[in-house]
């Protein structure tokens, strides 16, 4: 047996996109064990909400976090529907589903380019999030933020997307699947790429589902779960979750690229079907005292848990959200137990971190 | 945006949880979340363990005193450590057996429990106390 050394990793380190701390029990170049430690960005937004009024937290979910905000607000505005037992008209499910997709392509280009820049294709990165700003183009013009759309209330929504941008919209992402593909051919198909992620970090299935994974990590260990399944509009439109086999990290980036041509095809199919109608249903009272609501989201890292409860006035008892990324922790030790230290980046950059959702 | 998800949920004692989620385990449901209320006035807390199957969710639901031991279930879910430290840290639970320990470092908090408004009471009544509970300060 070697000497063992423990090496912290993070939360502030060059490579690393989010301020995860790890600590890398180290036999010569090889980990044995990998122990994470949060709470770097800890803001206490759970308990915040019993300080705020439940429609005013909203907003504050949708802060939770800088790229899956969109995924917050939804899933609390629609946690606390069900627990007031409200349904939302048709027409704001569509528009809903409709940022929610462009959310999930520009969280994804985000983490190509992070991928390409933990592995030193500098060009690849600044190639990537040119192509984002295009995405974030497209969501300022239909809701005047760029990556804080801040569009959802209770009951619904209260800015539209007209009939009449949509045709426009569905151009805009042609033309960015066009550069996309290019883009995401060097992910695939370059040796020096192929050479960093593939057989590396292998998580098999059984593995995938013993350490409750979700998202693209557990989709790419062959799993076809997501959240989506069981949601309008995407029941309705048809849709399947990409998987791959390969459960490595080259399966994870070939989860994550599929999903973005998946994604503006849904766009393309919520834009077509978009039913006409009222934005919002008028909400009434405050949650009931003991009444209780639950919702799950797929957010681009996985699926998101909604837990509120009510006690009769206008703050709520408790506000829970679990994330993708507190689950995928398990998840990552495992995969970095065995690997060598130069492969660590690639590991940890492979689930998607998002610190600020994991830490609230 | 509404969907097809069922939510129940299942009262049971504390001493039931990880019996319960070996029977899950077993029938192939995957974890979702741990998680704990507090209730002003109210020196319980109550303790929520959920499960998910498809379109499923099954929450246990479960009263436990501030500073209760409840049996760990990261043996059967090993991502459950993360909740289980987590809920240790901010209301006071104690997990037993966990997978990984923190023993109450996980977060780097200024206050002992502070989510859990009972703790807060403690410290009010035991002001003129030389142990601040709240705090962990000792005169």
């Amino acid at each position: 047996m070697g000497k063992r050394t423990i090496i912290p990793f993070g939360p502030q380190h060059p490579v690393l996109p989010e301020p995860v701390h790890l600590d890398l029990v180290m036999e010569d170049e090889k980990v044995v064990q990998a122990i994470p430690r949060i709470g770097y960005i800890h803001r206490g937004l759970e308990h915040l909400t019993e300080k705020k009024d439940f429609k005013q937290m909203v907003f504050v979910a949708e802060r939770i976090c800088g790229i899956c905000c969109f995924g917050h607000s939804v899933g609390y505005a629609s946690a606390v529907e069900n627990l007031m037992g409200i349904e939302i008209p048709p027409r704001a499910k569509y528009l809903r589903g409709i940022w929610q997709e462009l959310e999930r392509i520009h969280s994804h280009i985000l983490w190509l380019g992070l991928l390409a820049d933990g592995f030193g294709f500098e060009s690849l990165f600044m190639h990537c999030w040119r192509l984002r700003e295009r995405v974030l183009d497209v969501l300022e013009q239909t809701s005047g933020g760029r990556v804080i759309v801040s569009a959802n209330i209770v009951g619904g929504v209260f800015k539209d997307i007209p009939n009449e941008q949509m045709p426009g919209i569905i151009e805009q992402l042609d033309s960015i699947r066009e550069d996309y593909e290019a883009i995401s051919r060097a992910f695939l198909d370059d040796q020096s790429v192929n050479n960093r992620l593939r057989e590396v970090g292998v998580l098999s299935r059984q593995d995938a589902v013993d350490l409750s994974c979700l998202g693209p990590m557990l989709r790419a260990s062959g799993v076809a779960e997501d959240v989506r399944l069981y949601e309008e509009p995407y029941a309705t439109l048809g849709f399947t979750p990409i998987t791959s086999d390969e459960g490595d990290c080259y399966a994870r980036c070939k989860v994550r690229i599929n999903e973005v041509t998946q994604s503006i095809d849904l766009i393309k199919a919520m834009a077509d079907t978009i039913p006409d109608g009222e934005l919002s249903t008028p909400l009434k009272g405050n949650p009931p005292a003991g009444s209780q609501g639950f919702y799950r989201v797929e957010q681009p890292r996985g699926e998101s848990f909604y837990y509120v409860r009510g006690n009769g006035t206008k703050f709520l008892d408790r506000m829970r959200v679990r994330t993708p990324t507190s689950m995928n922790l398990a998840g990552m030790t495992k995969i970095l137990q065995g690997c060598d230290l130069a492969d660590v980046p690639m590991m940890v950059l492979t689930i998607d971190p998002c610190i600020s959702c994991t830490e609230r | 945006m509404a969907n097809s998800f069922k939510s129940t949920i299942v009262t049971i004692a504390p001493a039931e949880l990880h019996d319960r989620a070996a029977v899950y385990k077993a029938q192939g449901w995957h974890y979702v979340n741990t998680s704990a209320t507090a209730s002003k006035g109210s020196d319980t807390l109550e303790l929520m363990v959920t499960f998910a199957k498809g379109a499923v969710l099954e929450n246990l639901v479960m009263q436990v005193l501030t500073g209760e031991h409840v049996t760990s279930i990261s043996d059967l879910f090993f991502a459950a450590f993360v909740f289980e430290n987590e809920t240790h840290d901010l209301f006071g639970i104690n997990f037993d057996g966990l997978a990984i320990d923190f023993k109450g470092t996980f977060y780097q908090l200024s206050l002992n429990q502070p989510m859990n408004p009972n703790a807060y009471q403690a410290a009010a009544g035991s002001a003129a106390s030389k142990t601040d509970a709240q705090t962990g300060k000792e005169a």
